[in-house]
């Protein structure tokens, strides 16, 4: 494993990733698209592979993630809180966390990088690289994240614990403004990210999420079934 | 006689032929004659040069638009509409329909060519992004639509404002997440006590028609194309 554990205590890890540790490949970009490598127009592979070698080169992603302990924790079926702070999620998320011994917050980022390269294609009105830069960048930042899940999977062997889905503030019905609550319990500027006004995370490309671990929860894909949000990207990925 | 139509015909061809390839070219994305893509017109004319070419043979600025540049357009949409193309398709095309609107634009000024009409586009307050919006933006440009664009992070007093000034009959707003969609719901509220009559568009990755409905907003649209298509059917 290439990741570099560059900060560890006892509830806190950070790590860092380059695009070769993610399953990230050209080919995956241009089937996100909804192409195949026969009929995908020659500048969409043109662009998206360089826009794949410039994140390689120039991108260095960070991840990490603390872990609140049972005695701090309260979950229910549509809240949960941590250290008497407490989190509507509402109930698709809720029930799903409820019953978790620890909860699990995480973060991942790309940095500063995608903003960059977006601006130098928003000067020139390159529309077409600007759109596939943030499709590029959107698919990488969920495989950090999803890279982190396996590291933390990895970490929680020795424990027989198992780890529920990750949840997103914005997603699933909880409310983005709570990424202020989220943020105030790690550490500040937690892998270099910060919040807007607006609760908006800085840079950009990042996710941040909470997971819930435990003897007795389970893994399960969102639900969307019930959920109103018929344009969600969780939607389109797991339908 | 003879000789005037044996010299005419040729030049009719000629300026059929021009308004045939602008469209085609709109259609594959062929910006300039220095354009890579599509391999198959390297080294050959792109909508920059024939733009050129066509008003230097004298043909009116309105036919290059509607019959070479927006009829390119038009089987763009339509493949997109069939699911035969993709977004990134649109763009491609798109960023070619710009170049000559670039050229054209001095028509457009002098009112010789008229815009299918005007609107404002903003990303609504508290919200940074704006990917989606200058997608948006640059297809209806593209298609002959005038864009007053307020940029990202705009209040209602900002909207109101703009509309005031430009006299318009639709706003599009977009949004990103879940705190923005509420701010959406006070703008489209306050703008609706000021113009009761003024048509608001919404766009985002995570609205949807029924958001859209119970903010009293007009129409939600997922793609560039479908608000394109509904304003050339309703607006102009």
């Amino acid at each position: 494993m290439n990741d570099d554990l560059i900060h560890k205590f006892n509830d806190v890890q950070e790590y860092e990733f380059n695009l070769n540790d993610l399953n990230i490949s050209q080919t995956f970009i241009i089937k996100s698209l909804g192409y195949s490598e026969r009929n995908v127009p020659e500048p969409v592979a043109e662009n998206t592979k360089n826009i794949i070698e410039y994140f390689d080169r120039e991108m260095n992603i960070k991840c990490g993630y603390k872990r609140f302990e049972n005695s701090i924790i309260k979950t229910s079926s549509s809240n949960f809180s941590v250290s008497d702070i407490n989190f509507d999620c509402k109930k698709i998320i809720g029930k799903y966390l409820k019953g978790s011994e620890s909860l699990i917050f995480i973060v991942a980022t790309l940095g500063d990088v995608f903003e960059e390269l977006l601006n130098s294609f928003k000067s020139n009105n390159d529309y077409l690289e600007m759109f596939l830069s943030d499709k590029i960048a959107s698919e990488i930042v969920e495989a950090a994240a999803d890279k982190l899940e396996l590291i933390i999977e990895e970490n929680l062997k020795t424990e027989s614990l198992k780890m529920t889905n990750r949840y997103s503030p914005g997603y699933c019905g909880w409310n983005v403004s709570e990424q202020k609550k989220f943020f105030s319990l790690l550490p500040k500027s937690f892998c270099g990210v910060t919040l807007s006004d607006s609760a908006m995370m800085i840079p950009i490309k990042s996710v941040s999420a909470v997971i819930g671990i435990g003897k007795n929860v389970e893994r399960k894909d969102y639900e969307c079934s019930i959920c109103e949000d018929e344009f969600c990207y969780k939607r389109k990925k797991y339908e | 006689m003879i000789n005037l139509v044996l010299s005419y015909l040729p030049m009719q061809n000629n300026m059929e032929n021009i308004i045939s390839q602008l469209g085609y070219c709109i259609e594959k994305g062929k910006v300039n004659i220095s354009s890579n893509y599509p391999t198959e017109l390297t080294g050959k004319p792109g909508v920059t040069e024939l733009t050129r070419e066509a008003l230097n043979l004298k043909i009116l600025p309105e036919v290059i638009l509607n019959d070479g540049l927006l009829s390119g357009m038009k089987v763009v949409g339509k493949k997109f509409r069939d699911g035969e193309i993709f977004l990134p398709e649109v763009l491609i095309s798109a960023k070619a329909m710009n170049a000559a609107m670039e050229i054209l634009r001095p028509y457009f000024v002098s009112g010789e060519i008229k815009l299918k009409g005007k609107l404002i586009l903003g990303t609504v307050e508290g919200d940074l992004h704006d990917i989606g919006k200058n997608i948006v933006k640059m297809v209806l440009e593209g298609a002959g639509w005038e864009i007053v664009d307020l940029g990202i992070n705009v209040s209602a007093d900002k909207f109101i404002e703009a509309i005031n000034q430009h006299k318009v009959n639709v706003v599009g707003m977009s949004a990103l997440l879940t705190t923005t969609m509420l701010n959406m719901s006070n703008i489209v509220e306050k703008i609706k006590e000021e113009f009761a009559e003024i048509e608001i568009v919404l766009g985002g990755a995570p609205l949807t028609k029924a958001f859209a409905e119970s903010i009293n907003a007009d129409q939600y649209f997922p793609d560039p194309q479908s608000f394109l298509e509904y304003l050339d059917n309703n607006h102009i």
